[in-house]
């Protein structure tokens, strides 16, 4: 087997148009071997479209794609054994058995360990003898996942893998996804429930409009932005809101109980002048990674 | 809310939703109908030659099973029994299907969820379906009616038949509509519908095949099976001859007892679920599935073995009517100078000839077969075939492999079923086996060229290459249909791979066409294999 690069896949200035539309507007993206690699981003954004490419399905427009630093088209057979993937919609056929379109799929892929097949089915509690075509769609998604997981390859590529498991199920997923971190492998997972990020991604990449828009760890993106503090003083602190970074600045008891937000880089500032307020109490929070998607995901042209 | 609330917009949603496919559909019948309806007044023009037809077919047991009763030497006869049968076939088919799309499909889709949640009764899918099918089955009675009296029938007649197609096609979409309650996928309930029209056809050819031959020798009276078949209920009417316009009543109360059995079973089932449900499969995949070609194979087989059927059956047919008509040949100057421009013998010219329609016939199945190609990726599973350590080109070439080798045991299945049954059935020398199954598998260069056109045009127009396949299919049809009898110049005869090769055993095998239609096919297909690599695969 070929030795990996550090960076299991790189993509720099990618570039997509389908006929006059630009579904990538040059798009990087680098996931780290060994890590979890959330990729976010609002429907459209162009996620699933970046997968595509990283899988050689489509190709780029423009741009630089490297998977296990490997061309995605060109040496798509030899990657495909190395790799496993999940779709973000799950069509298989409709007169095969759940547990037929697993063995196809992972065998398809190089192999299928049985006794892996068999815990997997048990902790999805997925039925394999099913026609497929009665399959939900919580359990049509299980049938692909059973199939990824079952094989042993060096990267998991999931689209949205999870968007219709239920809570208990989800519970199952962390646990297996995990349990591949710990074993060296590397995971990208595209996904829209923040908890479920939060939980497992090392790293992550917001995109929006087809452009990277953050990429780095939840802590990076957390410094990027603003912090929330309520403070109540002895003293009116009115004189907070002119310092710069503060935003968002509310008050009450005449200036004596406030709630404004703060860039991470005007924190200091803003803790170096309430000190001199005699605080009676303080709270602060760093954004939640709900706010980060909201205030990326609403962002308009203009301010992106 | 009553009974029928939101019909009339889910009437309006459905018509909008094949305001292409439905016409198509529809031309494309009533052009078939009305030049095979026109080439059968002209060739039996004068009373001789009806009085031979009716004579020679009314003895003939496989113009029985495959035309009809003949009722006796009247042109208006011989009319429905060379064209009503496939008429009600087509039109049986078209009202099952659109039935089964609107209902069931919807169902399966996940659809009708949301149709159901608005203010739609519960009845209104089944009857919005229904009355899509009643207008298309109008239409066709309309078009049969007058394309009858245009090709110069009585108008009496001519309204009747119309009706009697009408009635057919009507009373397969309440069997339709049926089984779209039983089953609960659109493939299950497409399947029962279809079996019901087999079973009709069967019973019929049964009941037509065992019929009394009148003392005068020009009509049949079917036996009982026929009486048991809506098919037979329609040629039963005899609309030109004996008019038995009380049948209708009959056509009547089963439809009315079907689409009430629909309705009723519709009330009393859950959405989404069908009264028959799927069995279960087996837990683990055979070792034999678990390859690009193992993958090819499950899915091709089901089409494939339902062709081999069909052009057994068929193969066995033509042969036993090879001796048939060389009696009716002698009788027919028409026909027989026809023929007689292709050389060798007339039996041979005739062998010939429906070695060409057998070899169209395939070709319906390399097309079909091609095109799961298509299917397969705008489905989406494609996405995830390939997203595995399989390329593309193997992808491909499993199906392409598995079709190739398709056509070639279809065309050695259609020599060797027609030839064996022509020798043992006829006492002919057994050289006539090797002759036909050579000439059969000839006609294999030509079905190639064309399915190799279908993996180019599925390469390179993806989402048009069903429209554009099936298009270039119908217009191999036309022109080895009415080329011949019609003497259509050589330049529209050459747009067809089949009109290049020799009319074999008639004529002597030649190797430049069979090489050149060759090439074609492998320069089609190896241009295919290039453009789908090139491509994006077209996904949602």
């Amino acid at each position: 087997m070929a030795k990996s690069p550090k960076n299991v896949i790189v993509v720099k200035d990618l570039v997509k148009k389908f006929g006059n539309f630009k579904a990538l507007d040059g798009l990087d993206l680098t996931v780290e071997k060994g890590h979890v690699h959330g990729l976010l981003g609002p429907n459209g954004a162009g996620k699933s479209t970046t997968i595509r490419i990283l899988l050689g399905l489509l190709d780029a427009t423009a741009g630089v794609a490297t998977v296990l630093g490997k061309h995605p088209k060109k040496d798509a057979v030899e990657l495909h054994r190395r790799l496993a993937y999940v779709p973000g919609e799950v069509n298989l056929w409709p007169n095969l058995s759940g547990g037929e379109s697993i063995d196809l799929l992972a065998k398809l892929r190089g192999g299928l360990d049985k006794k892996r097949r068999q815990e997997l089915l048990d902790s999805f509690q997925l039925n394999p003898t099913k026609k497929f075509r009665t399959y939900s769609k919580g359990n049509r998604q299980k049938v692909a996942l059973v199939a990824a997981l079952a094989s042993d390859v060096e990267l998991y590529i999931l689209d949205e893998p999870t968007s219709g498991l239920d809570p208990l199920m989800e519970a199952v997923f962390q646990k297996h996804i995990k349990q591949l971190k710990a074993a060296g492998k590397s995971v990208l997972l595209s996904s829209h429930i923040l908890a479920e990020v939060e939980a497992l991604c090392d790293q992550l990449t917001i995109i929006r409009e087809g452009k990277t828009i953050e990429t780095g760890s939840l802590s990076d993106l957390r410094k990027k932005h603003r912090t929330t503090i309520k403070a109540h003083t002895e003293t009116s602190a009115m004189a907070l809101k002119k310092l710069p970074g503060v935003v968002n600045f509310r008050s009450t008891d005449r200036g004596r109980k406030v709630e404004f937000e703060v860039d991470s880089k005007h924190l200091d500032k803003a803790l170096e002048k309430l000190s001199q307020l005699d605080v009676l109490g303080l709270t602060s929070h760093p954004p939640t990674l709900e706010e980060l998607f909201l205030s990326q995901y609403n962002k308009t042209d203009k301010e992106a | 809310m009553h009974s029928l609330t939101g019909t009339w917009h889910l009437f309006k949603l459905a018509v909008r939703r094949d305001r292409i496919k439905l016409p198509i559909w529809i031309v494309a019948l009533a052009v078939m109908f009305i030049s095979s309806a026109a080439s059968v007044t002209s060739l039996y023009d004068t009373p001789q030659e009806q009085f031979t037809y009716a004579s020679t077919t009314a003895p003939s047991v496989v113009s029985r099973v495959f035309g009809g009763p003949i009722n006796g030497p009247d042109i208006g006869a011989i009319v429905m029994n060379e064209t009503f049968l496939t008429a009600a076939i087509a039109v049986a088919f078209l009202s099952t299907l659109a039935v089964v799309r609107h209902t069931r499909q919807n169902e399966e889709e996940g659809r009708s969820e949301m149709i159901e949640s608005g203010i739609v009764s519960r009845h209104a899918s089944v009857v919005a379906a229904l009355m899509l099918v009643t207008l298309v089955n109008i239409i066709m009675s309309v078009i049969v009616a007058v394309g009858l009296k245009v090709v110069g029938l009585p108008t009496g007649g001519s309204i009747s038949a119309g009706l009697a197609v009408g009635a057919i096609g009507m009373t397969f979409a309440g069997v339709a509509a049926v089984a779209a309650q039983l089953a609960d996928s659109a493939r299950g309930a497409n399947g029962l519908s279809a079996m019901a029209i087999g079973i009709a056809f069967l019973l019929r050819a049964l009941g037509d095949g065992l019929g009394k031959l009148a003392p005068n020798g020009l009509s049949i009276t079917s036996a009982l099976p026929s009486w048991f078949s809506p098919i037979g209920w329609g040629q039963q009417i005899h609309s030109f001859t004996e008019g038995n316009s009380w049948i209708f009543i009959l056509f009547f109360g089963l439809i009315v007892s079907l689409i009430g059995t629909a309705i009723y079973l519709m009330a009393k089932r859950d959405i989404g679920l069908g009264m028959i449900t799927t069995k279960p499969g087996p837990a683990e995949a055979n070792p034999k599935l678990l390859s690009g070609f193992g993958l090819a194979r499950r899915l091709q087989r089901g089409v494939f073995r339902g062709w081999a059927i069909t052009i057994l059956i068929l193969g066995v047919s033509y042969g036993l009517v090879i001796q048939e008509f060389q009696t009716f040949l002698e009788d027919n100057d028409q026909f027989r100078e026809a023929l007689g421009e292709i050389g060798g013998s007339l039996t041979d010219a005739f062998i010939g000839i429906m070695l060409s329609f057998m070899a169209v016939t395939i070709a319906a199945y390399g097309v079909q077969a091609l095109l799961r190609l298509r299917s397969e990726e705008s489905s989406g599973r494609i996405e995830s075939v390939l997203g595995t350590g399989i390329s593309r080109l193997r992808w491909m070439l499993s199906h392409i492999v598995y079709v190739v080798l398709g056509v070639v045991v279809l065309s050695l299945l259609t020599g060797l079923s027609m030839g064996l049954t022509y020798v043992l059935s006829s006492g002919v020398a057994w050289s006539n086996v090797t002759a036909i199954t050579a000439a059969a598998l000839t006609q294999a260069s030509a079905i190639l060229a064309l399915t190799g056109f279908t993996v180019l045009i599925f390469s390179m127009l993806p989402r048009f290459s069903v429209a554009i396949a099936w298009g270039a299919y119908s217009a191999c049809l036309l022109i080895i249909e009415l080329g011949v009898l019609l003497r259509l110049p050589q330049w529209v005869l050459d747009f067809s791979p089949f009109g290049h090769l020799p009319i074999m055993p008639a004529e002597s095998f030649e190797l430049t066409p069979v090489v050149s239609l060759l090439a074609v096919a492998v320069a089609t297909t190896a241009a295919g294999l290039w453009f789908f690599n090139r491509r994006d695969v077209t996904l949602t």
